[in-house]
């Protein structure tokens, strides 16, 4: 569970990234955190996980102050970054040193995510290409059984099949008890998985909606053409027409087309 | 169960296992390493001189002390990248129990090991050598046998606690500058402790001045030595204060810097 209050950061000798920012979220989903380059992705992440310390606001993670970097804090939250380093030791020994030091880790299901990423334990992690290290990491992550996994840019170097693969095991791997907290720029990547989307832009929470509620309150669709389309919410020229998002008139819902709503949204379309 | 949130004895040991399962290679040739450097230093200089005295042992590990600040002072790899400092800052533990870790493998453990691998090479080294009748060389009668009793038997005031504590005071210097600064942490902090000497040598001056105002031109200090009580005289005192106390300041440092360490 994340509750963040009036939250103030900024890095040394700059000016506010984030000024009275709030935020909350009860475990039992997966949410996608989108925004720009700059928005404060990453930094909301590392924030969260305790390796930035915020000036003001009230921060907890699952009931802790995230900078106090309490063991049992660290115990029920993992991050993975988009850069990440190894050391040069093989699978099964970097998960014989350190999965001890999580109480819920599963090696059960460890062995089953690494046998589905064909990923050999006996390989020395630094050998393996970038992708596979990645997904090493990854596998690793839902192995905790963390309460809160946070995944900065998690596909990013994963080839096509991984990504499915990783959504699949994502959707398998989590349960109720669990957040999972996508950042990633590879919207399409998350797009079937995700039930939560929050964006983030110049420091502010600009959207936070369940899936659900979108695909009630919106519809995306392609046309060949605007006339005849009465005041769409936005619109975006596309080979063979038109991409466009309309406020939900019957009930037929469409898939959610995340790319679209986000440049709406940064585009500071009138959603309402 | 809520483990305490400072140190916790099984926590401590899984996290020190963590530590020697991923470096236990880097301890290993760190050893290693150490080990030859130590025999080669020896057995150059026996062979060359073909004389040792406790006095030349004395130039080895005073050189070999200092060679074993840069291990001490590498404490805390993971903090000189930032990838590797968010994997270790994230790992489920304390602060204190991370710093506990390092302290443990890098000083209680490693000096000893380190000072004993020293006597081993300084026999080894004596050992291989070969007696020359030719020349008159004989080891057994040129070269001296090493023991660290005999190298405090040199020192001029037998109390020995300033000196350890100075060694002490000096490497933890190195520790706490491992913390401190993220990229090349022994020249810097060598660099910092050379301009601390030197704002204590300029004060020493400075009061000089003020003090002995005749007696202290031309560039000298001047102190007087006194008994502060019937047997100490006051320049012990200094001693004591000057090496046997930074390490309360440096120890602390090092691990409230760790505490508060962003990525």
């Amino acid at each position: 569970m994340i509750a963040i209050n009036q939250l103030t950061f900024h890095y040394k000798k700059q000016k506010a990234l984030f000024a009275d920012l709030s935020f909350h979220q009860e475990n039992g989903s997966i949410t996608g955190l989108l925004g720009k380059n700059g928005a404060g992705k990453s930094t909301l992440l590392k924030l969260m996980a305790g390796l930035l310390k915020p000036q003001t606001g009230q921060f907890e993670v699952n009931g802790f102050k995230p900078f106090d970097r309490q063991p049992d804090f660290l115990a029920d939250v993992f991050m993975v970054p988009e850069e990440f380093s190894f050391p040069p030791v093989g699978i099964d020994c970097y998960v014989k040193a350190t999965a001890p030091l999580y109480p819920n880790f599963g090696y059960e299901k460890m062995d089953k995510i690494l046998v589905e990423f064909e990923l050999d334990p006996k390989k020395n992690i630094n050998r393996l290409s970038h992708g596979q290290r990645k997904k090493f990491l990854i596998a690793f992550a839902l192995a905790t059984n963390c309460r809160l996994l946070i995944l900065d840019e998690p596909t990013n170097g994963l080839d096509i099949p991984s990504k499915s693969l990783f959504r699949k095991i994502l959707v398998s791997s989590v349960t109720d008890e669990q957040l999972v907290l996508i950042s990633t720029h590879q919207v399409k990547d998350i797009d079937t998985i995700i039930d939560k989307i929050v964006m983030l832009d110049n420091g502010e929470i600009v959207f936070n909606e369940e899936v659900v509620n979108i695909s009630q309150k919106w519809q995306f669709k392609s046309v060949s053409s605007l006339s005849g389309i009465a005041d769409p919410i936005y619109h975006e020229k596309c080979p063979g027409g038109y991409r466009i998002i309309t406020t939900a008139i019957d009930e037929d819902e469409t898939d959610i087309d995340i790319e679209l709503l986000f440049n709406a949204i940064v585009s500071k379309a009138n959603l309402n | 169960m809520k483990q305490n949130k400072y140190f916790s004895a099984e926590r401590f040991a899984r996290l020190l296992r963590n530590d020697f399962l991923i470096h236990k290679k880097s301890y290993l040739f760190t050893l290693v390493g150490i080990s030859i450097a130590a025999y080669a230093l020896m057995y150059y200089a026996m062979i060359t001189t073909k004389h040792v005295t406790i006095n030349q042992y004395t130039g080895f590990i005073v050189f070999y002390m200092v060679g074993l600040g840069v291990v001490i002072g590498t404490a805390f790899p993971a903090l000189t990248n930032q990838n590797k400092a968010s994997s270790f800052l994230l790992l489920p533990a304390s602060t204190l129990e991370k710093y506990l870790v390092q302290f443990l493998i890098r000083i209680v453990i490693f000096i000893p090991v380190a000072l004993l691998i020293f006597w081993i090479c300084a026999h080894l080294a004596k050992a291989s050598l070969i007696p020359n009748p030719e020349i008159g060389f004989d080891p057994e009668l040129s070269i001296s046998d090493f023991s660290f009793t005999s190298l405090f038997n040199l020192l001029y005031y037998k109390d020995i606690a300033p000196i350890l504590l100075g060694i002490f005071s000096g490497y933890s210097l190195l520790f706490a500058g491992s913390v401190y600064f993220k990229r090349f942490a022994i020249p810097k902090t060598l660099i910092f402790f050379g301009i601390i000497v030197g704002v204590v040598a300029l004060s020493f001056k400075v009061f000089s001045h003020f003090f002995f105002p005749v007696s202290a031109a031309n560039y000298t200090i001047n102190h007087l030595i006194y008994k502060i009580s019937s047997d100490t005289e006051n320049i012990k005192l200094y001693f004591y204060i000057i090496f046997g106390c930074p390490w309360l300041f440096f120890l602390p440092l090092a691990y409230f810097k760790l505490k508060e360490k962003e990525v």
